[in-house]
């Protein structure tokens, strides 16, 4: 056998030559292909390994993690990283949310977060501050499925002289993997977490006065869902009990539901409205009957005096409910529903059909309004100035001097306007286009403008130009009153545990001729403006 | 017998038939030894050595991988052919022809060899008969048709132009031109050939003697030289097998020979050691000699000791320094170390320079009893010492003479030879062999002989002595030196107006490569044994015997007693040997009591053993019981002694069996006992007994010689 194998391809020259040519043309292409598809992981970019079919990495060189929308700030990120790589004094920023979405609105989401995150550093970088930032994107997998991976490459990052790793933003989902991914980057790992877009009142240290932090070194600049419903109810607090109406869901323990019910049912002036309507869904996607008792219910509201509907549900519910209250006919009487924040995903549930019914068919503006709170909104402050001039107008029957307009709306509105301006110069490069409306590239901005401060103060006040982990961490309660981060969707001020003080949401409604969130005003969680110098009062943890 | 019985060290991976050839048997490729300068292989063996069987595996087992052509000189067919148009075919030619279509029958690496230049000569020499009518001259070109390369490199090239001009040639029958038609021919060869063919066709018949570089004038010369025969046409067939050796060459130089072929090609010359051969063999050697190197790896056989006459300067013995070929044998090991001594001038110095002597290998005891093992019929356990006899006997009578072992392999393969006396060699050679129909068979020695001697008759035997050959040489297997046998062919040639002299017969024997001894006429044991019992058998009662030695004895009687015999010491000695071998112990007893007194003791230990050598055939045998005196014997204790130890030294001397240790142990004291005789040489006697029994006890021969070597 091996010498028939001998003789037939390896006796004469010309028989090397042709088995040589015939193996390295089999083995090559292998030797190629095979590595990437079994053993060694194969290396979508620096830092960056192939795994179930993503891309999950660490990567501050530009890469973009194969999403077209991103290419373009992704870029920009890694060329500014580039740029400020010759400096010494250098800490890292990781921004960890899922870099590779599905739909195509979850791109333009990505895209703006990012654009956020890029922007802040660009500004920071030249704030003659230092250190410098440098950004880095962490992409845990769909759903944050692999985030133990990551987390693991940010733990050798933070220990790492070369990468200095001083926080972790981002965090735009509240997900059980979200909260391991937090719990172990602060608890056990003692990195520094800014979550700049996540909600849930899980995700938060409680301000009580215990002084033990569930979340050590956690940071957040956004309401939690239970402010934000309260925030919400005080934006509505001038109407009368007779104007309004709550449908409820009573399902047990959604957290969400109970709260806004909660929120909506504070004591109203006026004689007594209609009564609460109550309901009681399958499940958070499920919706079993609910079908007959909106319309029960729709009925039923018709015949009331109530023009603005406090909805205490989840989104599924909320549509089911939007539709029936438009079919009922109820004599050209338009309607507000008034609902939590995850109406912001509303959208995602509605058909084009739908919006049509919602939008009425008399040409005399939509049958039904939905609001919601939204944690920011670029309109939010030349609005609120307008209506505060006029109140004062009113109250006072002349224009208010220029000084006297309070600061924490004139600051949000500088630091906005410096954003806009920053965006039309496109002194940073080319970004990709910038949409400010859905508050995603605020938010970011302000996060990492925040983490920016932090990084700065402890900089500033301890030896050696790159301060530890821990002196970051200590530096989240100092940012208030004198050191409060004026960001563009309002001042940010930290309680001790981490907590935005009496962070303002801009109540949006979503029209439904226009399908576009229009600013509405502002809501506060504490249901009075922040204080002046934005002082976190004693009590609050 | 296997195929390659004996040749493990020749055909071995990294022997060195694998190294000239650069491919073992099973085809991986190997270091090429020596080149580019070649040696000429002769393979020299006597009959019987397993040389044309070497050849026929190298040709089964490496012509699966290399290109071999094999061609058997002794086959009359070459002769046949060529006598059918003696004008333009001869034997070499014919050999060359099918040489060329063997090499162009290669279907292995590389494909076929094309022969364009040796068909252009051969053309030529085809179309040379300048008496012959038109139809026969173009049947006997297109009879080369076949050499025309078909495919491969020639195919734009020589392959549609051969065609073309074949048929061209053949249109000459029709129309018979006023030229020549071997300028017809050649001028439509070279018409018709493209630019390399041309330019190929230059650089090898451009260099004929007289071309001046023009192909055409070259192949004029080279068919007008074998028009003129003899010497003339010698040169044109040298030159004819240098345009094969070309084309050969030509197959692995190429670009594409180069990347497709591996290892080098072989010519295997068997019988090689006739007219035929040498005409073969020569023009290699001589183109070699003169710088045309080529690789074709040349492996002819010889039987001569030497490699052949012809390698030698005339006159000059072989063996002169500068003449000795390189010589080699397997068992020397290693690789032969052959290089052409610097110097010379080509055509003056002999052409031993060009030859590699391979010896062929005898069996070593060893693969004698596996082979034995191996004929066995039916193995009887526990007969040990019957096989070992067996053995034993084969070992004595072969030589290790492979042929010899196979056959008395056969011949005993079913026999056991139960009795203690029966295993001796005579009766080994009674064995029969069945062969076809025979039911009985004929007796082992005869075949041996047919084998040996009747097939293969030395080359220049005179045609008229072939019918006696056999029985010049049985007579002469009694005969010692050339005195006694010149004696016996003078007897036995007596009415014949041809005669061969005894010294003619020696020559005709080396060039068997049957070898020499120089206490024997025929100097091969075996040889000896087998002729000896013929010659027994040749008339009724062994008279032809009986004849034979009563001749010699008479001779050497009516000569003086103390006439100086080189062998025997005496005449009265040799003459003695021969009594002996008649069968009268007596009188020898006598003689060597009568001499005992009148000697030098070493002259008579030297005369006891040439004396005691005598065979003896025929006789019932009596010698061990004499030998141990267990017979009676008239006379005194010295005539007692001397007539046990006649008896013990003749066990000794004529070995047809093995030895008996009573007999070994009693020897060397019967001798030391005679020189406690008063008049004997006490320390000459008991010197030499210790040296015999030192002998004994290695059961070598008392008296060493070159055909008895091999015992012990």
């Amino acid at each position: 056998m091996l010498n028939f194998l001998y003789n037939t391809f390896w006796a004469t020259w010309i028989r090397k030559a042709c088995t040589i040519l015939v193996v390295l043309a089999v083995v090559v292409p292998l030797a190629i292909i095979i590595p990437g598809r079994i053993g060694a992981p194969e290396r979508c970019a620096e830092g960056v390994e192939r795994s179930a079919g993503e891309c999950i990495g660490v990567n501050g060189s530009g890469y973009d993690f194969g999403t077209e929308e991103i290419h373009q700030v992704a870029d920009a990120i890694g060329r500014e990283n580039e740029r400020i790589a010759g400096d010494k004094d250098i800490v890292s920023v990781a921004m960890m949310l899922p870099l590779q979405p599905k739909s195509e609105a979850e791109s333009a989401q990505l895209r703006s977060e990012l654009q956020g995150a890029y922007l802040a550093q660009y500004r920071a970088n030249r704030s003659e501050n230092k250190p410098l930032l440098r950004l880095v994107l962490a992409n845990p997998g769909a759903d944050y499925g692999q985030q133990e991976k990551v987390v693991d490459r940010l733990a050798a990052m933070a220990d790492s002289p070369r990468d200095n790793l001083r926080a972790v933003t981002g965090f735009n989902l509240s997900l059980d993997n979200t909260k391991k991914a937090v719990t172990r980057l602060t608890g056990e790992l003692r990195i520094p977490v800014l979550a700049s877009r996540v909600s849930a009142d899980d995700l938060a240290n409680s301000d009580d006065q215990s002084g033990s932090l569930r979340y050590p070194g956690l940071a957040r600049i956004i309401p939690t869902n239970r402010q934000q419903a309260a925030a919400l109810a005080d934006f509505h607090g001038g109407l009368r009990d007779a104007e309004t109406v709550l449908v409820k869901d009573l399902r047990p323990n959604d957290i969400y539901d109970e709260s806004l019910a909660k929120a909506f049912s504070r004591p109203e002036p006026g004689p007594p409205g209609p009564k609460d309507q109550p309901f009681t869904s399958p499940g958070i996607n499920d919706l079993g009957d609910t079908g007959n008792d909106f319309t029960t219910i729709g009925h039923n509201i018709c015949e009331s005096d109530a023009r603005v509907v406090y909805f205490a549900g989840r989104p599924v519910h909320l549509r089911l409910f939007a539709l029936k209250l438009a079919e009922v006919p109820c004599h050209g009487k338009k309607y507000t529903v008034v609902s939590g924040s995850g109406a912001a995903t509303l959208e995602r549930y509605m058909s084009p059909g739908d919006w049509e019914k919602l939008r009425g068919d008399d040409g005399a503006g939509a049958t039904i309004t939905v609001q919601y709170a939204a944690p920011g909104h670029p309109d939010a402050w030349d609005a609120s100035l307008r209506t505060w001039e006029k109140e004062r107008r009113a109250v006072t029957g002349k224009a208010p001097a220029a000084g006297d307009r309070p600061a924490y709306l004139t600051e949000p509105q500088g630091e906005l306007r410096e954003l806009r301006r920053l965006i039309e110069r496109q002194s940073g490069g080319d970004i990709g286009p910038v949409t400010l409306e859905d508050s995603r590239t605020m938010l970011v901005h302000d996060g990492v403008r925040t983490i920016a401060s932090a990084v700065f103060l402890a900089n500033a006040q301890a030896a050696g130009a790159v301060p530890t982990r821990e002196r970051v961490t200590a530096q989240w309660p100092r940012l208030e009153a004198r050191y409060r981060v004026p960001g563009t969707s309002g001042w940010i001020c930290l309680t001790n545990g981490g907590n935005a003080y009496d962070k303002p949401v801009a109540v949006v409604k979503l029209d439904p001729g226009t399908r576009r969130v229009a600013f509405v005003g502002l809501g506060w969680p504490e249901r009075k403006p922040q204080p002046a110098d934005c002082a976190v009062p004693s009590g609050t943890g | 017998m296997p195929d390659d019985l004996g040749f493990d060290k020749l055909l071995d991976d990294d022997g060195l038939v694998a190294r000239l050839l650069g491919k073992t048997r099973a085809g991986r490729n190997r270091k090429l030894l020596y080149g580019p300068d070649l040696p000429v292989v002769l393979l020299v063996g006597g009959p019987g050595t397993g040389k044309g069987r070497l050849l026929q595996c190298v040709r089964g087992e490496f012509g699966r991988h290399v290109p071999t052509a094999h061609i058997d000189c002794g086959l009359p067919v070459y002769r046949e052919q060529a006598e059918q148009h003696p004008q333009t075919r001869s034997v070499p030619t014919e050999v060359l022809r099918e040489v060329a279509r063997q090499f162009g029958a290669w279907q292995g690496d590389g494909g076929a060899v094309a022969t364009p230049r040796l068909y252009a000569g051969l053309a030529a020499v085809a179309a040379s008969d300048p008496l012959a009518d038109t139809a026969t001259l173009v049947s006997e070109v297109q009879r080369h048709d076949e050499l025309l390369p078909r495919g491969s490199f020639w195919r734009g090239v020589l392959n549609r132009a051969g065609r073309a001009y074949v048929g061209v040639v053949a249109g000459l029958v029709a129309h018979p031109g006023a030229v020549p038609f071997i300028n017809a021919v050649l001028d439509e060869l070279l018409a018709r050939t493209s630019q390399e063919g041309k330019a190929l066709l230059a650089a090898c018949y451009g260099e004929y003697t007289g071309a001046g570089g023009h192909p055409k004038l070259g192949l004029h010369s080279l068919a007008s030289h074998f028009q003129q025969g003899g010497e003339a046409r010698e040169v044109a067939e040298g030159f004819l097998f240098r345009a094969l050796r070309q084309d050969i060459e030509a197959a692995y130089v190429s670009l594409l020979g180069r990347l497709s072929r591996a290892g080098r090609p072989a010519l295997l010359l068997d019988h090689a050691d006739n007219a035929l051969g040498r005409r073969l063999v020569r023009p290699v050697l001589e183109d070699r000699e003169r710088g045309h190197h080529d690789r074709l790896v040349v492996m002819a056989t010889a039987r001569r000791e030497d490699g052949g006459r012809f390698l030698y300067h005339l006159g000059g013995a072989a063996g002169t320094d500068d003449d000795a070929p390189v010589s080699w044998r397997p068992s020397d090991g290693g690789l032969p170390r052959w290089s052409r001594p610097s110097g010379g001038v080509p055509g003056l110095t002999p052409l031993s320079r060009g030859v590699l002597l391979v010896r062929m290998p005898m069996l070593t005891r060893d693969q004698q009893s596996r082979e034995t093992a191996r004929l066995q019929v039916r193995r009887v356990l526990g007969d040990n010492a019957a096989q070992l006899r067996i053995d034993s006997g084969i070992h004595r009578l072969s030589g290790g003479r492979p042929l010899f072992v196979t056959r008395l392999g056969e011949a005993t393969a079913a026999r056991t030879f139960r009795e203690p006396g029966a295993g001796t060699d005579w009766a080994l050679l009674d064995a029969r062999v069945r062969s076809g129909e025979d039911a009985e068979g004929r007796p082992v020695a005869e075949l041996l002989l047919d084998d040996l001697i009747v097939r293969q008759p030395p080359e220049e035997l005179p045609p008229e002595q072939r019918g006696h050959w056999l029985d010049l040489l049985s007579h002469l297997s009694v005969a010692h030196d050339a005195e006694c046998a010149q004696i016996l062919m003078r007897e036995v040639q007596a009415g014949r107006d041809e005669r061969l002299s005894a010294y003619r017969i020696a020559e005709l024997l080396r060039d068997s490569g049957w070898p020499h001894c120089s206490r024997h006429f025929i100097g091969d044991l075996g040889l000896r044994r087998l002729l000896m019992r013929r010659l027994y058998r040749l008339r009724a009662n062994g008279a032809a015997w009986l004849g034979d030695h009563t001749l010699l004895r008479e001779h050497y009687r009516a000569l003086e007693d103390d006439e100086a015999d080189e062998l025997f010491g005496s005449a009265a000695a040799h003459g003695m040997h021969h009594h002996l071998a008649v069968g009268d112990a007596e009188a020898v007893t006598d003689y060597l009591d009568r001499t005992f007194l009148t000697r030098s003791a070493r002259v008579w230990c030297d005369e006891l053993l040439a004396i005691a050598e005598a065979p003896l055939l025929g006789r019932t045998d009596d010698r061990r019981a004499r030998a141990l005196g267990e017979a009676e014997v008239t006379g005194d204790v010295r005539h007692k002694r001397i007539d046990r130890l006649l008896h013990a030294v003749r066990l000794c001397e004529d070995r047809t069996e093995p030895l008996d240790e009573a007999v070994t142990d009693t020897l060397p004291k019967l001798l030391e006992r005679l020189g406690e005789e008063p008049a004997a040489g006490a320390g000459t006697l008991t010197q030499t007994a210790r040296e015999w029994g030192d002998r004994l006890a290695h059961k070598q021969p008392l008296r060493p010689c070159t055909c008895t070597r091999h015992i012990g």
